[in-house]
């Protein structure tokens, strides 16, 4: 409700005038600050403005010839009795007609939202981090589109982003408004002076305005299309759901363990692209590296973290132990002057056997032992790979006691839902206003510029209209009438 | 379903030429010729029919429709073996044909997720409890395996299909 304005009293005389701006920018109307103004008042012969647009005519012989013609571009300022009731960009010449000595001017006036900049061209918003006010975002996207602050008057909703990294993209400026608002029950909705303000479409709230008999003349009703009997809001939910795969092969692995090394570890990933989570993983012993001459090591497996594990073979310490100690045992051995056995260990005879020789082919056998003692074993990682998904939750709200046959869902996917709960007040929100928007009611009533689009409208039975536009006639002359149209809330 | 409900959600899902979806069944070797074989899974897609009344305002879809949501013995593409070891509860992506065949062709990074259903009274704005119709297939646990069925009947592993907490189905 736009409460600089009070009710035009019943059989008073309204005083329009419509100006031209050339120059002026929307802010410097809404301050009041605009010294370009051009009257055109006296050449107005009819015109009637909505919420969104206006229609205005022009008669006159040579006044509004060349530079003081208007031109698409320009603003048109709307006033009624001194005070700024509309104002609107021209979009076009709707007609032009030249009769002797008289020229007859018509122009299509929009609302600055009903431009391509807000419609038409498609925007990308910045990137929005988990927990911002759905405010900010609505706000940001009214700057970019060229308001200035100053010109936003959005009701403050309680509304946050619960997804990270969250950015809006191919998408007009206008539908970015009505995604984000959306869920708090909010449309967007340009004003009379052209100020971004948002309207509840909440039907249980209090009425904005309450008409007495005097001030209704007429209302004629209509059933447009069936009504939606069910809504369905389909979210995003913010948690992650963890999906389990079957036990499976995650990797394997062959490893060679010896005397050589004393630890053999291997990072063992659950994917090539090592981006697969898994729990509950184990190791699978296909082949023993300790299936061969001797044991040489011992064979484990850990899991690091949700991306990787570890295959550890730890050879023993007698291998190298040995090894080393069997090679410095052959030099050493080397260094020993050879003693002569004659007739061997036993018995003696004809034959001699180098001493040192024996101790020599001792400590080579040792070393070769160690050597032969090499093993390789194959391996196998198995376990539950698990994804982290989205979940997209549906919350359905469905008219109480709709037969089968007259059945209708809406659908409405949204990523700005937090809870459940808030599901279910959008979702039950959403469905008394669609299904009660499938009729359209038209109301004439004395006029009453404190309405606007978005405000519910009592009528004296106490029956009560859901504004979705309004009518107004400009002609001079014409009934102080207003006509609104809209549903029953 | 009422052909009506059936017509509704027809007009949501032929829309999509992919979908996503959630696995209530582990893979089952449907058809094999020795060479070829077709494995298939249930599927929830998150469709589940409207609640429907009759003349006398009496509910007549809400309880136990849920099930008629499912997508039974759908194919698994072939040549994907990770789809093979898909678990109960995997997110999965559907593909649809043009007569309308769907098939599984690999996993998503979306599935649905719940699904509650409330009813709301146009005339007084009042407004019902939240009916739970969420589909969720998981393993049955030891505890469970015992109270659904005489102990050592239903194998360890058996997956249940549960609508709303409410056990439908027991498969293994």
């Amino acid at each position: 409700m736009d409460t600089r304005w009070s009710p035009t009293p019943l059989d008073s005389a309204r005083k329009f005038a419509v100006f031209r701006h050339p120059t002026a920018a929307f802010v410097d109307i809404l301050a009041g600050t605009a010294a370009d103004g051009i009257d055109l008042s006296g050449y107005v012969t009819s015109g009637k403005h909505t919420s969104k647009d206006a229609d205005i005519a022009f008669t006159y012989q040579t006044q509004l010839n060349g530079a003081a013609q208007p031109k698409p571009g320009e603003l048109i300022e709307i006033q009624l009795n001194d005070q700024t009731l509309w104002v609107g960009i021209i979009e076009s010449i709707a007609a032009f007609n030249l009769q002797s000595g008289l020229r007859r001017l018509e122009i299509k006036v929009y609302s600055r939202d009903n431009t391509p900049t807000w419609k038409d061209i498609k925007r990308v918003t910045p990137l929005y981090a988990s927990g911002t006010p759905i405010n900010q975002i609505a706000n940001d996207v009214a700057l970019s589109v060229g308001l200035l602050p100053e010109e936003i008057a959005l009701p403050l909703t309680g509304t946050y982003t619960v997804h990270s990294n969250l950015q809006l993209s191919n998408m007009s400026g206008w539908d970015m408004l009505l995604n984000t608002l959306q869920s708090s029950g909010i449309d967007p909705y340009i004003d009379a002076r052209g100020v971004l303000k948002g309207v509840s479409r909440d039907l249980a709230r209090p009425s904005d305005v309450v008409l007495t008999t005097d001030r209704l003349n007429a209302i004629t009703a209509s059933k447009a299309k069936s009504p939606v009997t069910s809504v369905r809001v389909l979210w995003l939910d913010p948690a992650l759901s963890e999906v389990v795969h079957q036990d499976q092969t995650l990797g394997t692995a062959t490893i060679t363990a010896g005397f050589f090394q004393l630890h053999q570890n291997l990072d063992m990933y659950f994917s090539a692209d090592r981006t697969q989570r898994a729990k509950g993983t184990y190791m699978v012993i296909k082949q023993s590296a300790n299936s061969g001459l001797l044991p040489v090591c011992s064979e484990n497996y850990v899991q690091f973290d949700q991306l990787h594990g570890q295959i550890q073979l730890t050879t023993g310490i007698w291998a190298p132990l040995l090894a080393t100690a069997s090679l410095a045992e052959i030099i050493a051995y080397s260094f020993v002057p050879d003693g002569v056995i004659t007739g061997g260990f036993v018995v003696g005879g004809g034959q001699t056997i180098p001493y040192g020789r024996l101790l020599n082919a001792a400590a080579e056998v040792s070393v070769m032992l160690i050597m032969m003692s090499i093993g390789t074993g194959m391996y196998e990682i198995r376990g539950l790979p698990y994804d982290l998904v989205n979940a997209r939750n549906r919350t359905e709200a469905t008219a109480k006691g709709v037969p089968d046959w007259l059945i209708q869902n809406s659908d409405i996917e949204t990523d700005f839902v937090m809870n459940e709960s808030h599901a279910q007040a959008f979702a039950t929100r959403e469905l008394i206003y669609q299904a009660r928007a499938a009729a359209t009611y038209n109301t004439q009533i004395a006029d009453d510029p404190r309405i606007e689009r978005g405000d519910i409208v009592e009528l004296p039975d106490a029956s009560r209209i859901y504004v979705l536009d309004y009518t107004r006639d400009l002609t001079h002359g014409s009934k102080a009438m207003l006509q609104l149209t809209g549903f029953r809330a | 379903m009422p052909i009506f409900a059936n017509l509704t959600q027809n007009l949501i899902t032929e829309t999509a030429n992919q979908i996503n979806g959630k696995v209530l069944s582990r893979p089952a070797l449907l058809t094999t010729d020795g060479t070829n074989i077709v494995y298939v899974v249930d599927v929830d897609i998150g469709i589940q029919p409207p609640a429907g009344f009759d003349n006398l305002g009496n509910p007549i879809t809400i309880e136990g429709s849920g099930l008629d949501a499912i997508l039974r013995n759908v194919q698994i593409a072939r040549g994907n073996r990770d789809l093979i070891y898909a678990e109960a509860g995997s997110a999965v992506t559907l593909q649809r044909s043009a007569s309308g065949f769907y098939q599984v062709i690999g996993f998503s990074n979306e599935m649905p997720g719940t699904y509650t259903r409330i009813i709301v009274d146009l005339g007084d704005f009042t407004i019902g409890d939240p009916t739970d119709l969420s589909l969720i297939s998981r393993l049955l646990t030891y505890e469970e395996l015992s109270t659904y069925g005489t102990y050592g009947i239903i194998p360890y592993g058996a997956v249940g299909l549960f609508l709303g907490g409410i056990l439908q189905e027991i498969t293994s």
